[in-house]
């Protein structure tokens, strides 16, 4: 399953957070992040959308589920 | 037992949000009491309980988020 999220981040370090948060979870590939529009989409097979989200609302960045 | 404070060491800091990411995350980690982060001085000043958990954890959560951290040596 593929999802995207809406993740408020401003800078390269936000991005490689919310990179490193996703990679360590398990069954989660080919993450895609767009600083720019603000943007996050990954493959994951094992966890949903709202665990997910759970995890990328730990860097405290305002987010939400686009799809 | 008595809470601990360590001051860590952090690397690939750029912004003030990426303060803001290490102290939520940080935060959220059972037994860390408080997590205060200098940019400038690029330092993070943790306050734990050590009977929950250790540098450690810390610092393996740190790097969680995309950083590195250190004991000051």
């Amino acid at each position: 399953m593929t999802y995207s999220f809406f993740v408020d981040m401003t800078c390269g370090g936000c991005s490689k957070a919310v990179n490193a948060i996703l990679s360590k979870i398990d069954g989660v590939s080919n993450i895609q992040i767009d600083l720019e529009n603000k943007k996050v989409s990954c493959e994951s097979s094992k966890m949903g959308a709202d665990e997910l989200l759970k995890n990328i609302q730990k860097t405290g960045k305002k987010c939400s589920i686009i799809a | 037992a008595e809470n601990n404070t360590i001051v860590l060491n952090i690397g690939g800091m750029t912004c003030s949000s990426c303060v803001g990411i290490i102290e939520n995350y940080v935060s959220n980690v059972d037994g860390v009491i408080e997590c205060r982060v200098n940019l400038a001085m690029e330092t993070a000043r943790v306050v734990y309980d050590p009977d929950l958990t250790g540098v450690r954890d810390i610092i393996r959560n740190i790097e969680d988020v995309g950083f590195t951290a250190q004991i000051p040596s």
